[in-house]
């Protein structure tokens, strides 16, 4: 006779662990949803950031549009890349669900992994809109070919957002302060990462920050995808070593901090 | 006026008062706020020198650190005026707070004023900052104008973010709609890019918003470019104008509210 451990054990429940967990957390997030949070969210807020980057980047007459549009269009994707996997560690708190969570056994890396693929998908998929949004209004051009690339691109920056997202999420499990932390790395990523400012703009160890900064890689591959030029897998690969480190320094920061806080009994701090 | 009306005046005046100091010392120890007043300008005022510089632009130095200064004041205020409705939301306060017999204007009034206010240190830290890291020469052409604009500019952002927030008071996910209003606004009030820029017809929606007067007397008594009496006079005007409008707005929404029973909602 199979009992529930049995029922409940094995490849069946890590898969879904990682795709229907992560999946009704990030629901949960935008209370199951709405459609009334999620568009000004997700898209309305992007669409205003883009207009108002070329309105000023057209006042200084420095770059074409279409140099703040990729920007942008990809900072756009640290929104959701940031803030989801931050907030659905951060929710469970608020939620006073924190410490039931902890309390089950079930395999952290996959359970917290999983609230980052949506956050991944959400991500890409708003960069994709921005991009069109600013194809729409002419002030860039995609070229057809250039989609394959300019999609893994979108992809990988989002991976590497939410990685980032991930590790301030893991430092939320011991402080109440990760909405301030995400606020701090978005914005920070509009001074440092090549957004509206050129690296060669910026002092020396500034730019050196940004260069390490998640996203910063991933718009410069964007910009030569679709000006044609070379060398954009190299930058994607550096793209993608950055979200396996944050990966890993969030999955080490989960478990350190957890039992920090079993020991500290702060799970239930609000 | 009557003795009695003078009593509830004075005893309005002295809630206004504790109401914005109790909301202030909430707000400096949330660090979402102090980063949202004082290392949010910090930011944007850096954004704006490199990419001045970096371009070419020739504005003026004390231009641009006002407007990044602005732009974290009118950031931290529509934030700040937002999430007090929903904290109180949060808290399960709202409804005993509309239930009782203060007005709920003069209930929000203070939110809004204290998070405007929490920009003004905001301001000075971005002048100092713009000073030490810039190289901008901290000279004021008309002081006294300038000291005058500074408040008359916080009260004005702060109504104009409590006429927004008032929608959060009916519908409980308009705190979504928030961070919406902060790029249109920067970018119609003539925050680092001047307006003369936009379309006409857009000009004319400028002209309406109470930052756009602030930017015009903060500047002009700074850098001594246009009339800065007169950007307060009309600064004094739209503040009084969004005044009436909110005060009609949130009778509606709140009566809206309790009789859809929507107050206690999350």
């Amino acid at each position: 006779m199979v009992g529930t451990l049995q029922r409940n054990a094995g490849p069946s429940v890590t898969w879904r662990l990682f795709f229907v967990a992560g999946w009704r957390s990030y629901l949960a997030l935008f209370r199951w949803l709405r459609p009334s949070a999620f568009i000004p969210t997700v898209i309305g807020v992007p669409v205003v950031q883009l207009i108002w980057a070329v309105h000023l980047g057209r006042y200084l007459g420095a770059y074409p549009p279409d140099y703040y549009v990729v920007g942008n269009a990809l900072h756009a994707c640290a929104m959701a890349g940031l803030f989801a996997p931050a907030h659905s560690i951060q929710g469970e708190r608020y939620g006073g669900t924190l410490t039931a969570l902890l309390a089950t056994p079930a395999n952290r890396a996959v359970m917290f992994s999983g609230r980052v693929l949506p956050a991944v998908l959400t991500g890409a998929f708003t960069s994709a809109v921005m991009l069109g949004v600013g194809t729409a209004l002419d002030w860039v051009h995609v070229p057809l070919g250039s989609l394959p690339m300019l999609g893994l691109t979108l992809l990988v920056t989002a991976l590497s957002c939410s990685a980032c997202g991930l590790v301030v999420g893991a430092v939320g499990l011991r402080t109440r302060e990760a909405t301030f932390l995400a606020n701090v790395v978005l914005y920070s990523m509009l001074l440092l990462c090549g957004v509206n400012i050129p690296f060669a703009w910026l002092p020396g160890w500034l730019a050196a920050v940004g260069h390490a900064m998640p996203m910063s890689q991933g718009i410069e591959a964007a910009r030569r995808v679709l000006s044609g030029a070379g060398g954009a897998p190299g930058l994607l690969c550096w793209e993608l070593l950055k979200a396996a480190v944050l990966v890993l320094l969030a999955l080490y920061l989960l478990q350190v901090l957890e039992r920090g806080s079993r020991e500290k009994a702060s799970l239930d701090d609000v | 006026m009557t003795a009695g009306r003078l009593d509830r005046l004075g005893t309005s005046a002295g809630f206004l008062a504790r109401a914005w100091r109790y909301e202030m010392r909430q707000l400096i120890r949330t660090r979402l706020y102090v980063f949202l007043a004082i290392l949010l300008p910090l930011i944007f005022a850096s954004m704006a020198f490199y990419m001045f510089r970096g371009s070419g632009k020739q504005d003026a130095p004390m231009s641009v650190a006002l407007s990044a200064a602005l732009m974290g004041m009118w950031s931290s205020t529509l934030l700040g005026s937002g999430n007090a409705i929903t904290r109180l939301r949060l808290m399960q306060l709202l409804e005993p707070l509309v239930a009782s017999p203060r007005s709920t204007f003069l209930v929000t009034l203070p939110f809004a004023i204290a998070t405007s206010s929490l920009g003004v240190y905001g301001l000075l830290v971005t002048l100092g900052w713009s000073a030490v890291l810039f190289d901008m020469p901290l000279h004021l052409e008309h002081p006294m104008l300038f000291f005058v604009a500074v408040p008359v500019t916080v009260v004005a952002l702060g109504m104009l973010g409590l006429l927004m927030a008032s929608a959060f008071i009916l519908y409980p996910t308009a705190q979504s709609l928030a961070n919406f209003f902060e790029f249109p606004v920067w970018m119609l009030s003539g925050m680092l890019v001047p307006i003369s820029t936009l379309p006409d017809p857009v000009q004319k929606i400028s002209y309406l918003l109470a930052p756009t007067w602030g930017v015009k007397a903060l500047t002009g008594a700074a850098v001594g470019n246009g009339s800065a009496a007169e950007a307060i006079g009309m600064c004094l005007l739209l503040t009084c104008v969004y005044l009436a409008i909110t005060l009609l707005l949130q009778r509606r929404f709140e009566w809206l509210a309790r009789s859809s029973g929507t107050l206690a909602l999350q």
